[in-house]
């Protein structure tokens, strides 16, 4: 069953008298039980993507396209519909977990906070709950008494987990939530999604520009660049066979797992991405292909290349 | 360690205060003798005599070492005007003015936050322009026309509230609702004049807030505005407030003298005011050492208070 | 959030209800029963102690709560005679034999009598030097009380001011053999003899006196005055339209003037019993002579002085500085002081005439050099007088400009040196100035005043302190001084007090500028009755008139205390209203939030 759909998704922000165009008519479906990775570098656009939809950007971005959640459409859905949507069917773990929790807050408050404000728990029940959740990501159930400042980051991050768990969601959306971890702490986090996937039928849309992390729990995968997806596909198929030369790129260099470098640009590209201001047609990654062509300069269609898979470059015959 | 430091600090500092104290009002040009006794019928034998009471001819140091004895043991001196205990007449004034300042401090922080709050959520909206607006206006407001315009318009006018001092001067005056009811006017104006820096702290604060992470993740949540706003971005933004509230408060002893004048409040300020104009050093001294000490002491206060208030100081 | 509304909630509801209590006046009035006379004052009277008192408010509270042996007619100055009715000098002008009135009594019900009086002047005379009061008897040998109704004085030498002895009489038995008799406030209420009762006193607030029940003279009118304490004259003004005060003293120009058309308000302008001088530093010496200061010897010449007299324009002052309310000034005492005052003859009045002024500096050999600026004869300095006033006050600093602008004109720059009060005095009696700005209020006798004026005032050590007031030393004038001070015939005693002034004017070192008008303010819609002194446009706000002020009529009064009643009423309900609204709003939203 699909969870959610993104159909044609664009997210553009002011700046200044222009638009600086972030995404740029996305489509990506996650379906119940299903890891789907959303790869790409910083500021390619995944995180918009992953803050569109619960509709969590900042008032002034101009998003259009479709968000489709369990068959209700977002895109022009009232606060209140909204309200009820955030985190009782969909919640989100936060990049950073140092600045995502609230630092005047008790860590158990902040958990069982979402589920109080539904109506799941009673007040009387908060205090219990936030434990079992806490529990349940691998924590002791004393730490719900702790401000953030007395946690570790890989504890935040478990505790931004269990936060995110505290509706029972049908949709989880991570927004690189190992980033910033020791190994040992990535593994367990990733495992835990897995496993939130596997046994309770969670989707989960797993945003990270960590090729190797999303390469051990995702189901498929989708490359974004520019604010394009420029391949989707399989897991196995994307990082084992890439067709497009930004994907090959990536797999090629990206997997250093804890060495920030790798999460700005991958090292056998030289250049930089290209201006979310500009506005020039073709294929936003030509500059800097190593097998870039005169026809690169046209308009690029998405073309299937395989089974569930699409890829957008001209060098993927239809 | 760190209570031992600030209390260190706190030594030191009232030290230098004690200095600066003697120094201003020993070694500043004048004679509080001779201001003392102009117009009164005394004979030049009899000023000399006075003069060699007050310890004026004794050399500086001496005085200087009379002066910490003194203090050492609570005496601030005579006032040369009242001829009374310095302490006692801090004592008396200190009352009312506490009472003008810190109601008028408490509804300026209240209007401030619930002000800027509502700016600050939506800057640049219409509530922000004119919240900010007003506040600015009110802050620029020459004080004393500002409280005359109230004493016209509320006072005279309208009848609604007594213009001077703190009490019904009937016989049984003074009481809890009658305080109350003198205290209106003054602590409206006061609060008028000072809340701009609390709303305009408050805004700024709240605007920055509203960009922070949990707050995002507060509203992910599915938390009303409301919430999210006064639950979330709100205590957030309140550290830079309490600590303007806590350094203010070292200034709420010295009285507002511009407002106890207009309305002829009995406090510190109109102590101050009055030692000015005799003039009147053992009392100007008092209030000197009086303000310097509370505005020093407070500044330790927030410094403690601070720290255990701002969480995100902690580890990392 | 809720907090926070809550917290509104109240505050609204804590400050409108706080209206409401105007209901307590009224009933509070009821009680009382009784008119109450409440008059603005701007200053406290800081110390009540009755040797050591010195303020204006202190010795009003004194004159009208106890009694003093004599006191002065308001209308001529003349001896009015409260507690001695009667006096006779010996012949040889040192023993005074007073005969008291019969049946005085304190107000706790015990007699005055002249134990009273001899206690009271024996402890002033053996009164610490901070005791200024101890000035007034110290010619005094002895004070015997030989029966209830007689009080003998024996003074070292004739004194002219044995019915000037403004000291008040205090109750033996309350005051004898405290250790803190120099210091001690009156008990609330006092204990004492006058019209009054001071019952209540709050420093910065309000001093109440109810009418003193044992009170010798014709009952008191008005049975409670209430001297209220105001910050500024423009609060108290708004007050009085308010009705909580009924009389204001010493306005300014402009507030009087703006009270012009209100038709409850009676304004007096009341020629004033003090003046306002410049004094010119005639070379400043100590008493043995040698030289203080560093005045500029210019005006160690009289005519240099008389120069400087010539081109001061006083009606100017008055106008530009004093709105129009004063009185030009010549002699040293106001006209308006009777028997003393000495004005000189029109064909001897320094009148306004810069042009005069120019000639004698001409005449002089003051030469005009570049600038329009005089060089003293013998020197090639360019002349330059310092001008030290205070800025404490407004009127000196506006005076300064004037007498700046008329000096500069004549070839006299000025160069303007402002000062704090206590910085003034310093300079004032270093010497340390060529022009300074004063002023005085005027007692009924001018034995003070004349007395700052000798030679024996100045100072005896180079910074030492004194009494003189602009370093005037004239034997002729000291011997007219010494004179007058031991001449018990009053007629005489004028003359020789006319002298002495005329001589000071001769010499031309305080030149008085003004006689500035006091102005003063009445609700005449509610009181009536007003005395003035000294006689007709004088002064009504003071001792000497309160006892006989007189309310108009009881019921206009009640009528117009009611109205902001209602409307705080109104204000309070509007509050309630506001108030349960907003209780309302926050309880119907309240399942939403929880």
């Amino acid at each position: 069953m699909t969870l959610l759909e993104l159909d044609g998704l664009s997210v553009a922000y002011p700046a200044g008298q222009r638009w600086a165009r972030a995404v740029r008519g996305v489509s990506l479906s996650v379906a119940a039980g299903e890891v789907v990775g959303l790869a790409g570098e910083s500021g390619c656009g995944k995180t918009s993507v992953a803050m569109s939809v619960l509709r969590l950007l900042p008032r002034t971005a101009k998003v259009t396209g479709r968000i489709r959640f369990g068959g209700t459409d977002l895109t022009g859905a009232t606060w209140g519909e909204l309200r009820a949507v955030r985190w009782a069917q969909a919640a989100v773990v936060f990049q950073g977990a140092q600045h995502a929790l609230n630092p005047m807050h008790r860590i158990g408050t902040q958990i069982a906070e979402p589920a109080l404000r539904h109506g799941l728990v009673t007040r009387s029940a908060a205090a219990a709950h936030a434990a079992d959740l806490l529990q349940r990501v691998g924590l002791a159930p004393e730490l719900a008494r702790d401000h953030p400042h007395q946690l570790s980051g890989g504890q935040r991050q478990r505790a931004l987990l269990a936060t995110a768990l505290s509706c029972s969601p049908r949709l989880l959306i991570a927004d690189e939530p190992t980033s910033a971890l020791d190994s040992v702490s990535q593994a367990a986090i990733l495992g835990l999604l897995r496993e939130l996937a596997a046994e309770r039928g969670i989707g989960v849309l797993l945003v990270s520009h960590d090729l190797g992390a999303l390469a051990a729990v995702c189901d498929r995968i989708a490359v974004m660049y520019a604010g394009r997806i420029v391949e989707q596909g399989s897991a196995e198929a994307v990082l084992g066979d890439p067709a497009h030369p930004y994907t090959e790129a990536l797999t090629g260099a990206a997997t250093v797992i804890g060495d920030p470098a790798t999460r700005y640009a991958p090292r056998s590209l030289g250049g930089a991405p290209p201006d979310p201001l500009s506005t020039a047609p073709g294929c936003a990654f030509a500059p800097r292909c190593p097998h870039a062509g005169p026809d690169c300069g046209g308009e690029i269609p998405l073309r299937p290349a395989g089974p569930g898979r699409l890829v957008e470059c001209v060098r993927v015959a239809s | 360690m760190r209570a031992a430091r600030v209390a260190g600090t706190l030594l030191a500092r009232l030290t230098g205060v004690l200095f600066l104290g003697f120094a201003l009002f020993h070694l500043l040009p004048g004679d509080p003798v001779s201001a003392l006794t102009r117009g009164r019928p005394v004979t030049t034998e009899d000023l000399a005599t006075i003069r060699a009471g007050f310890g004026l001819d004794l050399p500086l140091w001496k005085q200087f070492t009379s002066y910490v004895t003194a203090l050492a043991h609570g005496d601030l001196g005579t006032s040369l005007a009242a001829h009374r205990p310095v302490a006692d007449m801090l004592a008396e004034r200190i009352g009312p003015t506490l009472l003008l300042t810190v109601s008028a401090t408490v509804l300026s922080v209240t209007v401030g936050i619930a002000t800027g709050v509502a700016a600050g959520w939506r800057p640049r909206g219409i509530g922000d322009r004119v919240g900010t607006g007003a506040a600015i206006v009110l802050w620029s407001a020459p004080t004393f026309w500002l409280g005359m315009l109230l004493m016209a318009i509320l006072g005279v006018a309208a009848g609604l509230f007594p213009i001077a001092g703190m009490r019904s001067t009937e016989s049984g005056g003074g009481g809890v609702l009658d305080v109350a009811h003198h205290l209106v006017l003054p602590c409206i104006t006061l609060a008028a004049v000072q809340y701009a820096q609390y709303h305009l702290l408050i805004r700024s604060a709240v605007a920055a807030e509203r960009h922070a992470v949990y707050v995002t993740l507060a509203r992910a949540k599915g938390l009303p505005d409301a919430l999210v706003r006064w639950r979330h971005a709100v205590p957030n933004a309140m550290a830079p407030t309490l600590s303007l509230v806590l350094t203010n408060l070292g200034f709420v002893v010295s009285g507002a003298v511009t407002v106890e004048a207009v309305f002829s409040w009995p406090g510190l300020g109109d102590l101050t005011f009055e030692a000015l104009r005799g003039p009147d050093p053992p009392v100007l001294h008092g209030t000197f050492l009086l303000l310097c000490g509370s505005v020093v002491t407070a500044d330790a206060i927030a410094d403690v208070v601070l720290r255990r208030f701002d969480r995100r100081g902690g580890t990392t | 959030m809720r907090q926070v509304r809550r917290a509104i909630c109240s505050l609204l509801v804590l400050g409108l209800s706080a209206a409401t209590p105007l209901l307590a006046p009224l009933t509070a009035h009821a009680e009382t029963g009784g008119s109450t006379l409440t008059v603005g004052i701007s200053a406290d009277a800081e110390d009540l102690n009755p040797f050591k008192a010195n303020t204006v408010v202190a010795s009003q509270i004194l004159r009208l709560t106890y009694d003093y042996l004599t006191d002065y007619e308001p209308a001529d100055n003349s001896t009015l005679r409260t507690l001695a009715t009667n006096w006779t000098s010996s012949p040889d002008k040192l023993t005074w034999t007073f005969t008291l009135r019969h049946g005085v009594t304190w107000s706790d019900g015990k007699p005055l009598t002249a134990k009273d009086i001899a206690f009271t002047y024996r402890a002033l005379k053996s009164a610490p030097a901070d005791v200024t009061n101890r000035t007034l008897v110290k010619t005094f040998v002895s004070v015997d009380a030989p029966a209830d109704g007689t009080l003998v004085i024996r003074t070292s030498k004739p004194t002219a001011t044995m019915l000037a002895i403004d000291a008040p009489i205090l109750p033996e038995h309350v005051w004898a053999g405290r250790t803190d008799m120099y210091t001690a406030q009156p008990a609330v209420p006092s204990v004492s003899s006058g019209p009054y009762v001071l019952t209540e006193r709050k420093e910065g607030e309000f001093y109440r006196l109810r009418a003193n029940p044992h009170y010798w003279g014709p009952a008191p009118k008005v049975t409670e005055i209430l001297l209220r304490r105001f910050k500024s004259v423009d609060t108290a003004v708004a007050a009085m339209k308010r009705g909580e005060v009924d009389a204001i003293g010493n306005l300014n120009s402009v507030q009087f003037d703006a009270l012009k058309d209100d038709p409850s308000i009676a304004r007096v302008r009341a020629s004033g019993l003090r003046f306002h001088e410049l004094l010119l530093n005639p070379g400043a010496r100590l008493a043995n002579a040698a030289p203080e200061g560093n005045g500029n010897p210019a005006l160690r010449d009289k005519r240099v002085r008389v120069a400087i007299d010539y081109a001061i324009d006083r009606q100017k002052l008055i106008d530009g500085v004093l709105g129009g309310y004063g009185e030009p000034g010549a002699g040293y005492l106001p006209a308006k002081l009777t028997p003393w005052s000495w004005q000189p003859a029109p064909a001897d009045l320094r009148g306004y005439d810069p042009a005069k002024a120019r000639q004698i500096l001409d005449s002089l050999g003051y030469r005009t050099g570049p600038g329009n600026v005089r060089i003293m004869p013998g020197s090639r300095k360019p002349m330059t007088l310092r001008l030290a006033y205070t800025a404490d006050h407004p009127v000196f600093p506006r005076y300064a400009t004037y007498i700046k602008q008329w000096l500069g004109d004549i070839g006299l720059p000025v160069q303007l040196v402002p000062a704090s009060g206590s910085q003034l005095g310093a300079l004032q009696y270093r010497g340390e100035y060529d022009l300074l700005l004063s002023g005085w209020g005027v007692d009924p006798d001018p034995d003070y005043l004349l007395s700052i004026q000798i030679c024996s005032a100045l100072p005896l050590t180079k910074g030492g302190p004194t009494s003189s007031d602009a370093f005037h030393c004239d034997p002729r004038y000291d011997a007219l001084y010494n004179q007058q001070a031991t001449e018990l015939d009053p007629a005489k005693r004028a003359d020789l007090v006319h002298q002495a002034i005329s001589r000071l004017y001769g010499d031309a070192i305080p030149l008085v500028l003004t006689n500035p008008a006091t102005l003063e303010v009445y609700r005449k819609d509610k009181f009536t009755g007003f005395v003035s002194r000294p006689g007709p446009g004088g002064s009504v706000l003071g001792y000497w008139s309160y006892p006989h002020v007189r309310p108009v009529a009881a019921v206009t009064q009640a009528e117009s205390s009611h109205t902001p009643l209602y409307a705080s009423g109104a204000a309070a309900l509007v509050a309630l209203a506001v108030a349960g609204g907003l209780f309302y709003r926050r309880r119907s939203t309240r399942h939403l939030r929880e």
